[in-house]
């Protein structure tokens, strides 16, 4: 009687203990958040002991959240998804997880993976790559044929076609858009300019190198584009570019991501289908270095399901989850063979571009304090669009107050 | 003339504050082609409740019954502290001003960006073990709602004359005596009206639920909000049915309480 008792604790026990196994993941909102969703539903499914809790954050709340959850390591959160800007801050930090090899495949664009690793590019990876976000470059083809002019391969050409579409065009049609908003938006619609004169906010030691002639003569070109641009772009985020390109009122625009253009074909929503195509940004020397925006799914050091959730970072990104989500949700994948399959190529006609860019991709760099950098040379960028200061003023004193924040 | 003048600058005035609250009724009651498709009409051309329905996913009545907890723990939790500091600042010297140097230090801290005591507030929460829970916010919550309810209730104390209280100290009543049947109901307009500001405050409050928070069932309406603004675009339709949804339960507590806020008000001004 007594062993019996004996063995229905332990069963009991057992089984207490493997329903209480629990995942707790920190997300995103938006198109991220329902793509996750579906991931989460998915493994449920497969997994149907597991109880998964699922935390969608806005972006800028996403960092805030995670960072102070690993900081304090409150073991909060089994799995996270960030972006790869905020990997040299964790990492450094010892807050991630190295993930088995097991989770490695060669099927993965080798750019978008490699940034997960740490310290460099042969160690041992700690982020997975779920969102194979890169910048590109969007033209409208049939107003460049009208036009007689040539698809661009260089910002002076991307000027001069602007210049010209402007002057031949109806006057709500304008030759070219971007985010002129300040902080991350205006930055990240300079940064393709930037690097395509051969410039940088940080040089190859994690020193600011924006006070310099490939960086005034990359703003001096930033800063003419706004003539052609409409009225107001100074305060233009990802939606009114959107608009724009999909209404037809801009030709081109400086920097798309996946995310902006899935409706460009949309006959519902469009009214340029099958006119726009997507390529790398244009470069002024050397090759194009489109910008790299992965998000990536890691583990904290303190999850206290690190097992199950090297488990769900593997089926998160695995082909069949790619695809549908490709399909399904917009979400661009990082896996070559997704960039490869018919179906998905048939939905999506500008995905062989995307897969070229992001295996040539550039991320930002690599300090640890990106947002902190990044909000200065966009508060700067911003002041010389509204003609507060010169070109010259405003890389010099960005240089000064970078040089002054920087975290290697 | 001049009258027409003064009306004319009353009814702008009126109309710059009332805009935004139709444009919000107008929005929420549209389609969503009409809100993408047709013009700045500030009347639907047919009238919607789409934007209503996508709220009604099972949430929303748990995310209300949240932050009317937490908002009204913090009210409370406020009022009967800041009482009796707003007493003792007003009624007793302290050496060396120390107390006017109290009113500085607590001046500065709801002045600081929230963000600054986010992080130690956390670190504090999480050594406590009041992470994820809704005492935790409710305590952080005080960290907006104290300041300014000891700030409100100084001047409704000051305004209550000092005879009144010696009167009933000379009856025989003792501190909490005098506290209880003297100071509280001459004061109860006061507090009523600082009450539904530091709801207000509590109400309305995201960063410390988006940090201190992690598990859905227990976010707040703030945090549910911000749902609606992404970057894929923003859900007019949606955030404006959001908007009329959260302002309710406040103009119903405010429009109950009207005749004492006012009061409030008043004594505040003298």
């Amino acid at each position: 009687m007594f062993q019996r008792l004996l063995v229905a604790t332990a069963l009991a026990s057992a089984t207490f203990c493997s329903a209480a196994t629990e995942l707790v993941i920190a997300g995103r909102d938006s198109s991220y958040g329902q793509a996750m969703q579906h991931i989460v539903d998915e493994y449920q499914k497969a997994h149907p002991s597991t109880n998964i809790k699922l935390v969608k954050r806005p972006s800028k709340g996403l960092y805030e959240s995670i960072s102070l959850s690993m900081r304090e390591k409150t073991g909060n959160y089994d799995v996270i998804l960030m972006d790869d800007t905020w990997a040299p801050e964790f990492l450094s930090n010892n807050w991630l997880t190295a993930l088995p090899k097991e989770v490695e495949d060669k099927d993965f664009i080798q750019a978008p993976f490699d940034i997960g690793r740490y310290p460099n590019a042969n160690s041992a990876a700690y982020a997975m790559p779920m969102v194979g976000n890169v910048a590109m470059f969007a033209w409208n083809k049939a107003v460049f044929d009208a036009n007689n002019i040539e698809k661009p391969s260089s910002w002076s050409e991307v000027l001069a076609a602007a210049k010209k579409i402007n002057a031949n065009s109806a006057k709500d049609t304008n030759g070219i858009v971007f985010r002129g908003v300040k902080g991350n938006p205006i930055v990240t619609g300079f940064l393709p300019i930037l690097w395509g004169y051969g410039a940088d906010v940080v040089d190859a030691n994690g020193q600011a190198s924006l006070n310099t002639p490939e960086a005034k003569q990359a703003l001096t070109a930033f800063l003419a584009m706004k003539q052609y641009a409409p009225r107001g772009v100074d305060v233009y985020n990802a939606d009114e570019v959107r608009d724009s390109l999909q209404k037809g009122s801009a030709a081109m625009a400086i920097e798309v991501w996946p995310a902006w253009v899935p409706n460009l074909d949309n006959p519902e929503m469009s009214n340029v289908v099958g006119d726009m195509e997507i390529m790398a940004p244009p470069a002024e020397v050397g090759a194009p270095a489109p910008m790299l925006g992965i998000w990536q799914l890691a583990i904290p050091a303190d999850a206290k399901n690190k097992t199950e959730a090297a488990a769900f970072l593997k089926f998160a990104t695995s082909p069949a989850i790619q695809k549908t989500l490709a399909l399904d949700y917009g979400i661009p994948p990082t896996r070559e063979s997704i960039y490869n399959d018919a179906e998905v190529v048939s939905k999506y006609r500008w995905y062989p571009q995307q897969a070229k860019a992001l295996t040539t991709g550039k991320a930002r760099p690599r300090i640890h304090n990106w947002a902190e950098v990044e909000s200065i040379l966009g508060d700067f960028l911003q002041m010389t669009m509204l003609g507060q200061m010169s070109p010259e003023q405003a890389l010099e004193q960005a240089q000064r107050r970078i040089s002054r924040v920087i975290k290697v | 003339m001049s009258r027409y003048l003064h009306r004319f600058f009353v009814w702008s005035a009126v109309a710059l504050f009332i805009l935004p609250i139709v444009w919000m009724f107008s929005t929420a009651f549209k389609s969503p082609g009409e809100i993408f498709h047709a013009g700045a009409n500030l009347i639907p051309q047919q009238i919607s409740l789409a934007s209503f329905q996508a709220l009604l996913n099972g949430e929303l009545p748990i995310l209300v019954a949240n932050t009317v907890f937490i908002a009204l723990s913090a009210t409370v939790v406020s009022l009967c502290i800041a009482f009796f500091a707003a007493y003792a600042l007003v009624r007793y010297r302290f050496p060396a001003k120390l107390d006017n140097l109290f009113l500085l230090a607590v001046l500065v801290v709801k002045m600081m960006p929230p963000i600054v005591v986010a992080v130690p507030l956390y670190s504090l929460m999480n050594t406590l073990g009041l992470l994820n829970s809704q005492l935790g916010l409710v305590l952080a919550y005080q960290v907006y709602t104290l300041p300014f309810c000891i700030w409100m209730l100084l001047s409704f104390i000051r305004d209550i004359p000092l005879e009144i209280e010696e009167a009933a100290a000379m009856d025989g009543a003792h501190l909490l005596k005098r506290l209880a049947f003297v100071v509280f109901p001459l004061c109860a307009p006061g507090l009523v009206a600082t009450a539904i500001f530091a709801m207000i405050l509590g109400w309305n409050e995201f960063l410390f639920s988006l940090l201190f928070i992690h598990t859905p069932d227990k976010f707040t309406i703030p945090l549910f909000i911000s749902n609606f603004m992404t970057e894929d675009g923003t859900a007019w339709g949606e955030l404006m049915a959001i908007g009329i949804v959260s302002s309710l339960p406040m103009l119903a507590l405010a429009g109950y309480m009207q005749r004492y806020l006012l009061r409030g008000f008043s004594m505040g001004l003298k």
